[in-house]
């Protein structure tokens, strides 16, 4: 009685427009997304803010991992977008106990509210029912979980199919969902550096339903290679650009037969490892040349004017994937290779930081390390020089290169001061 | 007349000896059993700030928690609670110290208690509510946890005040080695962004209705030899609508616990090779084989002109390595029959075993590594301790 109370405060609210109807079509072709009738890719990205970006780049829908943010689904109306809802379901790795049956009746019950609160939004298009549960877990009866949640789905919303998101692809997920969750509509995969695989995995391991890549972009923190001190190895902005608009089109595009869509990670800034790592923004808000590089995937043009784009790095010579081993307090010269700076009035800001050394996982949430002031002695186009700090330890140097037009690419290199 | 005075006799004797019977009672006697709550001294944490004594409420930019004496539940005022952690706060909690941090005994009522305490929200109606409730005992170790749905009167917070029970089981103390007969202070301890206020604290007799379910999670293997490989809804790589490179060989004689057998024809070509297959060891659960794994080997035939290059991979649920490899070496090899091997890779071969997690194996999963016809079957971990003639036998033995 209560659920349908709580529904029906809300449908109040959407009464304006209703829900978009949205159905899973198979033909010849393979699966596709209807809405209202229209076929639908999704062109998505994880996204909280940027909206207009967002949208001016060629995306029609952006993902949300829990009803946390849902007063963005009114952003989603606005910006006539839709809206991957997701539902969070705790993982085990955040203390849940599986076996405990007042845990887990209790987040049942709490999560049908959720769906009853928000199912008639019209900016709604799929159920994201977790994420990342499945991340070093143990105790498969997490999927009875996401199975009730699902069938629920269906019992009370005619007009959204339902999805479970989970971290990589394996035989025995694909076995899981496949066995304890017939109510599962769509897969929802996070792929990083497995995205290389994926469609052939989705085939290999027997998934015979449609999936959206609900997470990807360049490999991760946790796939990068390390220099000798632990400190993860990230690619320049402009490599990591490229990377993704080959991913996109070789991988995510090139798969209409199964996959109805993507969300790429992250329209917006998160520090994982580093504050650049994933995020297609700055701290500050200023888009990258990976902005673009979607904006190319979606559109199959690139933006005017283009962000510059960092392929290379060095510090004092030696590339960005060696280790850079320097003394204390003596001058260290950065060099980009930067082609389409060349064309543009380009800054270079230097930034310095101590290393991060975080050991959190899927994504939970890291701290920023304090930035550290740098002296900067000389710069030029494409170099900077800067002195080293005066306490042995790991340091990350940041080199942020900005046109006129507010837009960035950033690359950095990890040091060790001996 | 004589038989009348010999049974008067005998009754007499009778009658008088039921003075000497001792008492004998035909069921225990049932003591009467002490009721926890009786001597129970402890049940108010808050009513007022001025008797009850609240800690943490110092102002920081991203919190407020204040008494306030408007439309309180009990007594002269209540705690209205305010945060947003995202005013730079790593730590957000207050805490009550409970009769003046007394160590107090919730063992006796830890079964049939909860807390009680009343709730209400100025606007909307909430299900949860991202402030976390921790015990926490006299040896600095503390239980967590938060306001269930379930314990919320009427399914929710709304703006009257809302009776919310947490019952003490729902702390799980025995997780972090709580001692709850020891019990120094209850704190509240915030996340993300609210607005709540609360009084009348206390905890009250709870009926609990939930308990924890058994393990179902872990196949524990006893004994070898173990049957690995049953069941075509356990393998994958095996697709016709995909790829002929694999298929299955059908069951000779329907015997479903027997392993099941895959005839494959790989040609290695592309970039992406569809050259690998695999089964959950048992039905996708966690194999506990930790008993055994140190005298045991995966076995499994071959029937071809050899056995081609392959990999095996293992993979576990858990463990500090969940995944190793190793590419099958001939000397793993037999022939034992016309055109049939037996090959056998000892667990002690395969590099880094000693840390993987053999309490919960996974899975195993061959990649063919150069192109080959053969048929394999007869999966199974077997008996092995290092002498390939003897293998149930140490080697050397």
């Amino acid at each position: 009685m209560l659920l349908l109370l709580v529904g029906g405060i809300h449908l109040g609210l959407c009464a304006q427009t209703g829900p978009a109807h949205v159905e899973i079509h198979e033909s010849e072709e393979g699966f596709g997304l209807l809405l209202d009738g229209e076929p639908y890719q999704i062109l998505g990205a994880g996204a909280k803010d940027h909206f207009p970006l967002l949208k001016a780049s060629g995306a029609n829908s952006f993902r949300l991992w829990s009803t946390g943010k849902a007063n963005l689904l009114d952003s989603a109306l606005k910006y006539d977008m839709t809206v991957s809802l997701g539902l969070y379901v705790r993982p085990e790795r955040s203390g849940m106990d599986y076996n405990d049956d007042y845990a887990v009746r209790g987040q049942i019950e709490q999560l049908k509210t959720e769906v009853l609160k928000y199912k008639d939004h019209p900016s709604v298009l799929v159920w994201g029912i977790g994420n990342e549960m499945d991340l070093k877990y143990s105790n498969l009866r997490m999927w009875e979980t996401v199975e009730e949640i699902a069938a629920f789905i269906h019992e009370v919303d005619p007009h959204h199919p339902t999805m479970t998101v989970i971290a990589g692809f394996d035989p025995a997920k694909s076995h899981m969902i496949r066995t304890h969750c017939p109510s599962v509509d769509i897969l929802g995969v996070n792929a990083y550096g497995s995205i290389e695989n994926l469609p052939l995995n989705v085939r290999r391991f027997n998934w015979e339903k449609p999936y959206i890549v609900t997470e990807w972009g360049v490999n991760g923190p946790f796939e990068a290679r390390k220099t000798s001190w632990g400190a993860k190895l990230e690619p320049p902005g402009g490599v990591k650009a490229e990377q993704r608009k080959r991913r996109y089109l070789e991988l995510i595009d090139a798969d209409r037969e199964q996959c109805l869509g993507s969300y790429c990670f992250l329209w917006g800034q998160k520090q994982e490892s580093t504050a650049t790592w994933h995020g297609m923004f700055t701290p500050d808000g200023v888009p990258t040349d990976a902005v673009d590089a979607m904006a190319y995937c979606w559109t199959g043009s690139w933006p005017e004017p283009r962000a510059p784009s960092i392929m290379n790095i060095s510090l004092n010579g030696i590339p960005w994937r060696k280790d850079h081993r320097v003394k204390a307090g003596e001058s260290a010269v950065l060099e980009l290779d930067c082609p389409l700076c060349a064309s543009q009035d380009v800054d270079m800001v230097v930034r310095l930081f101590p290393e991060s050394f975080s050991k959190k996982i899927g994504g939970d949430i890291q701290e920023r390390p304090e930035e550290m002031e740098v002296e900067v002695v000389s710069q030029e186009k494409n170099t900077a020089t800067f002195i080293t700090p005066r306490k042995p330890g790991a340091y990350r140097v940041f080199v942020f290169a900005q046109n006129e037009h507010r837009q960035v690419s950033v690359a950095n290199v990890p040091f060790l001061v001996e | 007349m004589m038989d009348f005075r010999l049974f008067l006799l005998v009754f007499s004797v009778l009658v008088a000896s039921c003075g000497h019977l001792q008492d004998v009672a035909l069921y225990d006697e049932v003591q009467a059993e002490e009721d926890p709550w009786a001597g129970f001294e402890y049940t108010e944490i808050f009513t007022d700030s001025d008797d009850t004594q609240v800690f943490g409420l110092k102002e920081a930019p991203c919190r407020s928690f204040k008494a306030v004496t408007t439309n309180s539940y009990a007594g002269e005022d209540h705690m209205h609670l305010r945060w947003d952690k995202s005013e730079g706060c790593k730590y957000v909690g207050m805490g009550f110290k409970w009769r003046d941090f007394g160590g107090k005994d919730l063992s006796g009522i830890y079964l049939d208690g909860a807390i009680e305490l009343m709730v209400r929200v100025d606007e909307g109606f909430l299900t949860k509510v991202p402030m976390f409730f921790s015990l926490q005992d006299y040896g600095g170790k503390r239980c967590v946890t938060k306001m269930s749905i379930l314990d919320m009167e009427g399914g929710g917070i709304g703006q009257d005040w809302t009776r919310v029970h947490i019952p003490l089981q729902a702390f799980r103390p025995e997780r972090n080695g709580v001692n709850m007969a020891n019990i120094k202070e209850l704190r509240i301890e915030f996340q993300g962004k609210g607005d709540v206020h609360v009084d009348d604290i206390r905890i009250v007799p709870h009926e609990h209705h939930y308990g924890l379910s058994p393990d179902a999670s872990t196949y524990r293997v006893n004994s070898l030899p173990l049957a690995i490989g049953r069941g075509q809804e356990f393998w994958w790589g095996i697709n016709p609508a995909e790829s002929d490179q694999f298929s299955f060989v059908p069951q000779e004689g329907g015997d479903e616990t027997a392993s099941e057998s895959v005839l494959a024809d790989v040609k290695l070509s592309g970039k992406k090779p569809w050259n690998a297959f695999g089964f959950g060891v048992h039905e996708w659960l966690g194999v506990d084989m930790a008993a055994h794994h140190r005298t045991a080997a995966l076995e499994f035939r071959v029937w071809g002109e050899k056995v081609p290059k392959m990999r095996l991979l293992l993979l576990a649920y858990s463990g500090e390595k969940r995944r190793v490899q190793k590419v099958i070496h001939p000397k793993y090899c037999t022939p034992v029959g016309d055109g049939e091997w037996r090959v056998r890779v000892p667990i002690k071969s395969i590099p880094g075993y000693e840390t993987f997690g053999w309490n919960a194996l996974k899975e195993a999963r061959f990649t063919v590594l150069e192109d080959a016809q053969f048929k394999a079957g007869s999966f199974e971990v077997t008996e092995f301790r290092g002498n390939p003639e003897k293998p149930f036998k140490w080697k050397g033995g």
